[in-house]
């Protein structure tokens, strides 16, 4: 055998697992879900019209908290945490606002499910189409954690409930009572 | 016997050489039929062609052009809004990023820990293009100075001379037979 051939294959493998060890980390850090480029920034606008006519402007709620969370009644996960929005807005409500982007492509399915399942917060319907592209949303439901700056304090990818979105906002910062 | 391995030789190096225009041919063509994506205005070209960059959000290994998801379709509406109000590829590409983070395009970055990608790929082929030029160096080296003994030579000599000796008489009907049996120095 070559004299050189173990000094080469040394190199190739030392190479190769380094190669594997960059890739492994950064790949790891990457795929985490709740990792979004928004947090930390200036929150996208988020303008629009709930199922009573109402306006809802985000810029008007400078000085709380706000959750806007988005969700579609086809989507199981979305179904399964809204028990724990409304018990997060019946118990927080007075200083957390709590605010739903319904999908522009079920409005009236949406209005239903308020109706049946009850929920008492905006619920923007109309002029909030790009409210999801402008979010970055990925998959329903998420929900994005506004802290009273404007800032965007933290993306939560899934479902939550109401004693994590609790925690959440006192993790950043927010006084609950 | 000399002649016939150069003659071979020769043909192998005109064949290498018929191989590699070949390729090059083929590269060539492959290049020009794509063509190049238009990078202003407003088209289905475009609008593609910046699609295909995009990764869906719904789907597993698709594109934002290959899929119908709802998620894909709005993704589409909005690089066409930003086609007709005059925006460039980069700032198209840019604003979802912006949104999704770097792993919302298929094409890795050309920077930080993604130009692994592009790197990788071509120093290794460097490296194997060398350790080839390196091990057909040595093989030619090797086979063109074979190890021979005195003993060989001589026994070589005298098959060579037997073989001459043969061809003069009159039993030259029995060919290099002679030669390649046992020979004594």
């Amino acid at each position: 055998m070559n004299r050189r051939t173990p000094i080469v294959a040394g190199i190739v493998g030392v190479a190769v697992l380094a190669l594997v060890a960059v890739f492994a980390i950064s790949t790891g850090s990457e795929e985490r879900p709740d990792a979004s480029p928004l947090v930390g920034g200036l929150t996208p606008e988020l303008a629009g019209s709930t199922f009573d006519g109402r306006s809802f402007d985000i810029d008007e709620h400078r000085g709380q908290w706000v959750v806007v969370n988005f969700f579609a009644t086809w989507c199981p996960p979305c179904v399964e945490e809204h028990p724990e929005l409304i018990a997060f807005d019946e118990r927080f409500g007075e200083q957390v606002q709590l605010v739903s982007v319904a999908d522009p492509t079920e409005i009236d399915q949406a209005e239903q499910f308020f109706i049946d399942e009850g929920g008492d917060w905006p619920v923007l319907t109309e002029g909030a189409e790009s409210a999801s592209l402008d979010f970055g949303v990925k998959k329903l439901p998420e929900s994005y954690l506004v802290d009273p700056m404007g800032t965007v304090a933290a993306k939560i990818y899934g479902g939550v409930t109401a004693a994590e979105l609790a925690e959440l906002v006192r993790d950043r910062g927010g006084d609950l009572r | 016997m000399t002649a016939s391995r150069g003659v071979a030789g020769r043909a192998v190096r005109q064949q290498w050489w018929w191989w590699t225009l070949m390729g090059v041919v083929a590269v060539g063509a492959l290049v020009v039929g794509a063509g190049t994506p238009p990078t202003e205005g407003v088209s289905d070209d475009r609008l593609f062609a910046l699609s295909a960059q995009l990764k869906c959000q719904q789907c597993v290994g698709e594109s934002v052009a290959d899929s119908q998801s709802p998620s894909a379709i709005q993704f589409r509406q909005e690089v066409s809004e930003q086609m007709a109000r005059g925006r460039t590829d980069a700032e198209i590409l840019n604003f979802f990023v912006e949104r999704y983070g770097q792993e919302v395009l298929l094409t890795p970055p050309a920077t930080g820990v993604g130009s692994l990608v592009w790197i990788v790929p071509v120093v290794g082929l460097a490296g194997a293009v060398l350790l080839l030029v390196g091990s057909f160096r040595r093989w030619r080296t090797t086979a063109g100075t074979p190890d021979v003994s005195d003993e060989d030579v001589d026994r070589v000599r005298a098959a060579q001379q037997v073989r001459r000796d043969g061809s003069a008489g009159p039993s030259d009907a029995e060919g290099p037979t002679d030669a390649e049996g046992p020979t004594e120095a």
